[in-house]
């Protein structure tokens, strides 16, 4: 999970749209106070900011990481796998999340469907 | 030097591409980093147009390229196309402009280049030189260029040699022809040898129509040739009647459009601009002196002008004589041992031109019967001009040539004076802004001046007031020219102002000065006052007044900040200003927290939904959002780890708390969005949070 473009929101505020990737999918998270360089390995997940629709689905669903079309610009559709319960992180194609709250069945290695409102870099 | 360029441009006329002068600071340094200007009024928002203007320099279409650094050089575009950029006189020069990206010291070598399509003829002669007395970075550029005729137009020279050959065939088939083809072929001869050294800016439009008519001259000359070549049996002496009836008819035709005969030899030739040294003799004769010979023709040639009520034109020959006066003057004391009489012959007659100039003309280059006042004339040339030549320049000419101008020479030294009370401060920017702010004096000046003004008062030397002062006089934006509001143009307004009794008040040198800045406070606010008069907009003065009356009493001490605010206030619907401000968090000097520049609006554009979401709101505006901040900042907790203020939220969902970041100096907002608390656990660990 690299950082992959810097659009500067408003860098007197180090506030930044960063583009993270990895070789499969790329999302837009929000950062601030950002003092991240292109290129740079993001070591922590991002953190999902009010997530919604979080389900899980067959495990035959094929893992997604992208920017909703149409809706707010921070919007993201994700499907991954979960990987800690206790932390909620969930794995989408390298792209690593923590989410606010899991399903209360999900278990490591269900696929987990959620959409949240904003994806924040914790740096 | 008159026949050297007729045959130049006759030939040069055909078909001249153009000519691209590209300018370019610090080369790969600027160009990295550079914008190019547009050509137009200059629009922050569009900064990477290309600015690429065109002029016609003796016919010839020269393209200027001009590259810019930021916003700062947003003035550079409008200086090359309207301020004193000559090429025709080989040079062009920038008026003083401040930039702190070029360090002190910069050498601008190599950097400049003269382009014909994409081959590089030559770089510029060029020199930087810094203006101490008009503010730190600030910089004057003159850059002098020397182009070749041979450079601009390639086989210009082949085809002189081919003519002087054609000549020489001529000659060589008919012995003793015709004298005046000899001599035509020496001057061609003459003018191959010059060639290198020709000065395309000597060429004027008139000459050029003149040297059309002597071109088709030439050629039917030229024709006739070829025809007696080719009828060998006529006898000589017809040929050679023939050839003298074309020369004498060329030199009519030449005589009728003003050109003396003389040109046509160049040991009799004259010119204003380039008069030739005389031979020094041992035997001088007085009768055949050529000071004589340049004071008649420089004497006859300014009673003409003034006779003919052409001001402009006997300036320009008296300032042609000047400059002829100093090379004369060195040759003539150089070899004043060696011939006195020619010395004294030197100082006989140059003493009669100059007495003849000093009836007409003041020491001071005004003409005696301009009216200009003594003050008016310390002001413009020991004043104004040490600040901005250029500028001094326009207005000396102004009011010089146009008598109607002089009364308004009186409006230029009371700006000139009040300037004059804070130059006392070593800050002789003041006598420019004044020129500059003070709106209805700009009203009173003559357009000359005005657009001097309006030139150069969008160069960095205006820019803390020139904006403003735009926008309130013209009702349109200064940056795109889109018509503004009411309460913008009172916003406009209400800056001008403020800024100028910020700046008035920031002038650190104790308290007389303070008086003195209170006094062009005062003034400057008078002016600005009569501006939204001068533009009707009653409303927009009533707003701009109670503006002006909130930010003075909510202490707003920087222009900027008010306009800011009261931008933001507009957009906002912000009616009360007063109450605003008064419910307003305050900063630690105890002023009201504002958003920086446009940043309240960007920033609500950002983050409006999410607040509006988190808040549990269904309609969300620009005033709450700014309200909201503000409560933030109030009731909220300061955590310096991610300089800011947070305030949790209640409401549906994962913790959350409304952030509020602000600029390193504490002074002001930067931004208001919402984070969950799990990030601030994690960012800021000062708030105990875990």
């Amino acid at each position: 999970m690299k950082v992959k473009e810097i659009e500067w929101i408003d860098s007197d505020a180090e506030e930044a749209s960063v583009l993270v990737g990895t070789d499969k999918f790329e999302v837009v998270a929000f950062c601030h106070p950002c003092r991240l360089k292109v290129g740079q390995s993001l070591g922590a997940a991002l953190l999902s900011f009010e997530e919604a629709s979080v389900v899980v689905v067959p495990e035959e669903s094929k893992e997604t990481a992208r920017k909703q079309s149409g809706s707010d610009e921070w919007s993201h559709h994700l499907i991954g796998v979960v990987k800690d319960v206790g932390n909620r992180l969930v794995d989408c194609g390298g792209i690593l999340v923590e989410l606010t709250m899991l399903p209360g069945d999900a278990n490591v290695g269900d696929k987990i469907e959620c959409y949240p409102t904003r994806l924040d870099i914790v740096e | 030097m008159k026949y050297l360029l007729l045959l130049l441009c006759l030939l040069s006329l055909k078909s001249v591409e153009a000519i691209e002068l590209r300018l370019e600071i610090n080369g790969s340094l600027l160009q990295e980093e550079s914008y190019l200007c547009p050509i137009e009024e200059p629009n922050f928002k569009h900064v990477n147009e290309t600015f690429q203007h065109t002029i016609l320099v003796n016919s010839r279409q020269v393209k200027l390229f001009s590259y810019r650094s930021g916003a700062k050089y947003i003035w550079f575009s409008k200086i090359l196309s309207e301020s004193d950029f000559r090429v025709g006189r080989n040079h062009f020069v920038v008026p003083p402009f401040r930039d702190s990206s070029i360090p002190s010291g910069t050498s601008l070598d190599k950097t400049l280049m003269v382009k014909k399509g994409s081959k590089t003829l030559g770089s510029c002669r060029r020199s930087i030189y810094n203006l101490p007395n008009y503010g730190k970075n600030t910089r004057a550029l003159k850059c002098t260029f020397t182009l070749t005729a041979e450079q601009l137009y390639p086989g210009l020279e082949r085809e002189l040699r081919n003519r002087r050959n054609s000549i020489r065939d001529a000659i060589t088939k008919y012995p003793g022809l015709n004298e005046q083809l000899s001599q035509k072929l020496e001057a061609v001869e003459s003018l191959l040898e010059r060639l290198k050294e020709l000065d395309i800016s000597d060429i004027s439009e008139d000459d050029l129509t003149v040297f059309e008519e002597a071109q088709n001259l030439l050629r039917n000359a030229k024709k006739e040739i070829s025809q007696l070549e080719a009828d060998i049996p006529q006898k000589e002496d017809d040929i050679a009647r023939d050839l003298e009836s074309l020369a004498d008819n060329a030199q009519s035709k030449l005589a009728e459009a003003g050109i003396d005969e003389s040109v046509l030899d160049e040991q009799e030739l004259f010119d204003f601009e380039d008069i030739g040294l005389p031979e020094v003799e041992e035997e001088f004769d007085e009768e055949s002196s050529i000071y004589r010979a340049v004071a008649d023709g420089i004497i006859e040639k300014l009673t003409d002008t003034w006779d003919a009520g052409e001001r402009i034109n006997y300036l320009q020959i008296v300032s042609a004589w000047q400059l002829e006066y100093e090379t004369l003057k060195i040759f003539a004391e150089t070899e004043a041992e060696a011939s006195p009489n020619a010395y004294q012959s030197f100082l006989v007659h140059s003493e009669r031109v100059n007495t003849h100039i000093w009836q007409v003309l003041d020491k001071d280059g005004f003409f005696l019967d301009s009216g200009v006042t003594p003050k008016a004339k310390d002001v413009i040339d020991r004043k104004i001009k040490p600040v901005s030549p250029p500028l001094a320049a326009k207005i000396k000419r102004a009011i010089n040539l146009h008598p109607s101008s002089v009364k308004k020479s009186a409006v230029i030294v009371d700006v000139a004076e009040l300037g004059e009370m804070l130059s006392e401060v070593d800050d002789t920017n003041w006598v420019m802004s004044l020129l500059y702010s003070a709106g209805d004096v700009i009203e009173a000046l003559p357009k000359v001046m005005l657009d001097t003004v309006t030139c150069i008062g969008k160069t960095v030397i205006a820019g803390p007031l020139y904006p403003d002062y735009y926008e309130v006089r013209h009702q349109k934006s200064f940056c795109d020219d889109s018509p503004l509001e009411d309460w913008e143009v009172a916003v406009s307004a209400s800056s001008l102002a403020i800024t100028s009794v910020s700046y008035g008040a920031a002038t650190p040198v104790g308290g007389a000065v303070v008086d003195k800045a209170s006094k062009f406070a005062r003034v400057t606010f008078e002016s600005a006052r009569k501006v939204y008069k001068s533009v009707r907009a009653a409303k927009a003065t009533r707003l701009g007044e109670r503006i002006l009356e909130s930010a003075t009493k909510y202490g707003f001490k920087n222009g900027d900040d008010v306009k800011n605010m009261a931008e933001v206030a507009g957009k906002a619907s912000i009616d009360n200003l007063d109450t605003f401000l008064s419910t307003a968090a305050r900063n630690s000097d105890g002023l009201a927290l504002i958003f920086k520049a446009d940043k309240a609006v960007e920033h609500f554009g950002k983050h409006g939904n999410q607040m509006m979401t988190a808040l549990g709101k269904t309609s969300y505006n620009l005033k709450e959002y700014m309200l909201d901040a503000h409560h933030v900042v109030r009731n909220g907790q300061f955590a310096p780890e991610i300089n800011g203020y947070v305030r949790l939220i209640g409401g549906q969902g994962s913790a959350k708390a409304a952030f509020v970041g602000m600029t390193r100096d504490g002074k002001n907002l930067t931004t208001f969005h919402v984070k969950t608390v799990s990030e601030l656990k994690k960012k800021a660990p000062s708030l105990g949070w875990e």
